[in-house]
């Protein structure tokens, strides 16, 4: 029973080393893009908001960050998607909605990772890391979900 | 600290963020138990804005090495995904339990958990590679075992993953302890692999890497949505951390596997000592 062929096990097993490599390799490149390019917005951004000025206009900023008052969210935290995309579509653009679209794109780059895994098992067959990757990715986004209520 | 200007600020932040990478990258730790108190008690910023920087972090740092701890085989990504469903699955179960404990308690408790860790590690400080170890059924079945090379010993390692059971139900508490408290989920990752599951301890920190990121990832939107990831704090962290993690892989193929185990020790130690002080009341930051 265990060794009919097409049995995901026989198949995984057997599958060229090249195979069973390639689930690490995407997995890796899509780390690394991901976090390369949530950290270039990031610093684009920041470059474009501690040379516009913005900075200097509010130093009050930094005092949030640093205060220890509890008075609701700082100037410059943005909340939700709506809220980055207004920054950005604003004239002259927002530069830290910039910077938050970056923090956006690093905190989805695991994401991407494990759903690039569940592509390459789907590729090898691996039955039993398909169920398992399946499982790991829907935790995710139910947790997003769940943070955006 | 005196009066800071933006541009220090950044640069100084920047700085601190390239070390806690390093350090998180080669300890299969996220970087925000050096960061968090830094940023609050040097940096005097808001202590859920440190928290906010710490996830980005801890992303930032399972982004950066991870992506080269995978391509050389020393994280074990089947491992790590089974592994993560625990990790993730007692972080939901810990939400729940924030309503009902007392954060103090439960501060408490993972200060023990952590100090039984150091006595763990500390008893096999001197255990360069496990060796033969017990056969497993769910790790047969699962095929929780690989190969790597090790640059330092120079030859390949092949190990296979042990009481995987317990490994499991190790990853789901720790998912639940520190998923309230927001840290100290890397070092019971490594603990789980290294000490239960008898895995070689570049493999376990490696593999720590890659699941921190993913369970951040599931925090990370709460986080997000409450306004605690501010760009001006984020940004350097975020920057500096994945420059860091790059330079803590390269270091950490050239450690051998007692010196990391070595160098995790004291970091367990001041974990679970900040945490004992924190569950009677005596906050450090």
């Amino acid at each position: 029973m265990r060794n009919r062929i097409g049995d995901d096990d026989v198949t995984a097993a057997h599958a060229a080393p090249r195979e069973l490599a390639s689930v690490e390799y995407v997995v890796s490149l899509a780390l690394f893009w991901g976090g390369v390019l949530g950290v270039v917005l990031v610093m684009v951004g920041m470059t474009l908001h501690l040379s516009d000025g913005s900075w200097t206009a509010d130093p009050a900023m930094l005092g949030d960050i640093r205060s220890t008052r509890d008075d609701g969210l700082a100037a410059g935290t943005f909340v939700s998607v709506g809220e980055i995309s207004q920054g950005l579509s604003k004239r002259p653009m927002d530069s830290l909605a910039l910077v938050a679209l970056g923090l956006g794109v690093l905190l989805l780059t695991p994401l991407a990772g494990v759903a690039l895994a569940l592509l390459a098992f789907v590729r090898i067959r691996d039955r039993r890391y398909i169920v398992i990757s399946s499982l790991v990715l829907a935790i995710l986004i139910a947790s997003f979900f769940v943070a955006a209520t | 600290m005196g009066e800071l200007d933006p541009h220090e600020f950044f640069i100084l932040v920047f700085l601190i963020s390239v070390l806690a990478g390093a350090a998180g990258a080669i300890l299969g730790l996220g970087g925000g138990i050096l960061l968090v108190p830094i940023l609050t008690m040097f940096f005097g910023v808001r202590l859920h804005y440190a928290m906010g920087a710490s996830i980005v972090s801890v992303i930032a740092t399972s982004s950066g090495a991870a992506a080269a701890y995978l391509r050389s085989r020393l994280t074990n990504i089947r491992l790590g995904l089974f592994l993560v469903i625990a990790t993730t699955s007692g972080a939901i179960t810990g939400a729940y339990l924030a309503g009902v404990v007392p954060i103090r308690v439960l501060e408490f408790v993972l200060g023990l958990a952590l100090a039984y860790s150091a006595l763990a590690t500390f008893q096999q400080i001197q255990m360069e590679l496990p060796g033969e170890v017990a056969r497993d059924r769910i790790a047969e079945y699962l095929r929780l075992r690989g190969t790597y090379y090790d640059v330092r010993l120079g030859h390949d390692v092949p190990y296979q993953a042990a009481h995987v059971g317990r490994g499991f139900g190790v990853m789901y508490g720790a998912g639940m302890l520190s998923g309230l408290l927001g840290i100290g989920s890397g070092a019971f990752k490594v603990l789980a692999m290294d000490y239960f599951m008898l895995l070689p301890m570049k493999v376990s920190t490696a593999t720590s890497n890659f699941m921190i990121g993913i369970t951040a990832a599931a925090s990370a939107g709460v986080y997000f949505s409450r306004g605690d990831v501010h760009p001006l704090v984020a940004a350097p962290v975020a920057f500096g951390v994945l420059l860091g993690a790059n330079l803590g892989t390269r270091l950490m193929a050239r450690m051998r596997n007692t010196t990391v185990r070595k160098a995790f020790l004291p970091v367990l130690l001041y974990l679970s000592g900040s945490m004992l002080l924190r569950g009677i009341g005596v906050k450090l930051w």
